[in-house]
């Protein structure tokens, strides 16, 4: 009886273990080092699909061909300097089933209006599995401080409403695929 | 001789004190939203509502009237790190223009990425089309501001369709 109550005890404090490591590995930090805005848009030069009729749209639904461009500013807790090319040790974006992506500093916008942040862009494999997946943008600061966000995003067959479908039926030149890691 | 060396070196400091802050910024640069963030940063994405064509919660920047647009807001304090929550904030709201404030709920993360408060706003049927210069503003308790403006890119920014 002994026995089978050591190895109840045993069996409940291991439970008790096992549940309070994955409540604190599911926790959310109630503290960031490195804070980051990102989105996604539709980019201007889709290689194996059809131009949408506007570029650049916030949207995380893509077709396979289409460009999607990571649009990503930050900041660093305490200084709250804005992340740059000044303190940014390196970026990149890490994409399910992909050889992760340079984040690239650099201007956007009007010619009138340019501001800089961080973008990157990919266009979505010809192959590549339909369905939800997430991204994750990474930031290491030169004061060896560690930014990241999950970013989900959609790849599906065909877009839903009209006014986001691309202007010509006829796709552009075949996609190669990009290189698998 | 002495206010002169004073002067002198009240001079210097400050040639210093310019030149240290240029060096914080390449010339030529311009950072969005600013080269600092002072006291809160707030970051925001537009989502669609329940009702969309493009089903819940698809990230987009272009709604027809009649559609709801949901905010997604993440702020936090710079100086701590801390990521503000309800007893951190005196007011967080979305103003929109010729709209009330959209009031902004808390809600706590279950994920690192996700947004801590959420707002929605019904685009009404006589609403303007076109482009609609939202700002996000908090205020902390501690008398901190901070505020989301979006970025510069004409259509990327939130857009107001018939």
């Amino acid at each position: 009886m002994k026995r089978l109550m050591l190895v109840a005890g045993l069996a409940a404090v291991a439970c008790v273990t096992v549940l309070s490591s994955v409540a604190q590995a599911a926790d959310p930090p109630q503290k960031l080092d490195v804070f980051l805005y990102v989105d996604t848009v539709n980019g201007s030069r889709p290689v194996g699909a059809a131009r949408r009729p506007i570029s650049c749209t916030q949207t995380n639904t893509f077709t396979r061909g289409e460009q999607l461009v990571f649009r990503v500013w930050g900041t660093q807790a305490g200084t709250g300097d804005i992340l740059s090319s000044e303190n940014v040790k390196y970026a990149y974006v890490s994409i399910p089933g992909l050889n992760n992506l340079k984040l690239n500093w650099g201007a956007h916008g009007a010619q009138s209006n340019r501001v800089w942040f961080w973008t990157s862009a990919l266009n979505v494999p010809a192959d590549y599995p339909l369905g939800d997946a997430v991204a994750r943008i990474v930031f290491k600061t030169e004061e060896g401080t560690f930014g990241r966000y999950d970013f989900a995003f959609t790849v599906v067959p065909v877009l839903k409403t009209a006014s986001l479908k691309a202007t010509s039926k006829k796709p552009a030149a075949k996609q190669k695929p990009a290189a698998r890691s | 001789m002495r206010p002169k060396i004073a002067v002198l070196v009240a001079g210097v400091v400050a040639v210093t004190a310019v030149t240290a802050t240029a060096l914080a910024v390449t010339p030529g640069e311009t950072p969005f939203p600013s080269p600092t963030i002072e006291s809160v940063f707030v970051s925001t994405q537009t989502v669609t509502g329940p009702s969309s064509q493009l089903g819940e919660g698809v990230l987009s920047n272009y709604y027809p009237r009649g559609a709801t647009v949901v905010f997604k807001v993440f702020a936090a304090d710079v100086k701590s790190g801390r990521i503000l929550t309800a007893d951190d904030v005196k007011y967080a709201y979305v103003a929109i223009p010729n709209q009330s404030n959209v009031k902004l709920s808390y809600t706590a993360q279950v994920t690192r990425s996700d947004p801590t408060w959420l707002g929605t706003w019904t685009v009404p049927a006589d609403y303007p089309t076109g482009l609609v210069d939202f700002a996000v503003r908090f205020r902390t308790t501690g008398k901190q501001f901070g505020n989301f403006t979006q970025i510069p890119v004409a259509t990327s920014r939130l857009n107001v369709t018939k």
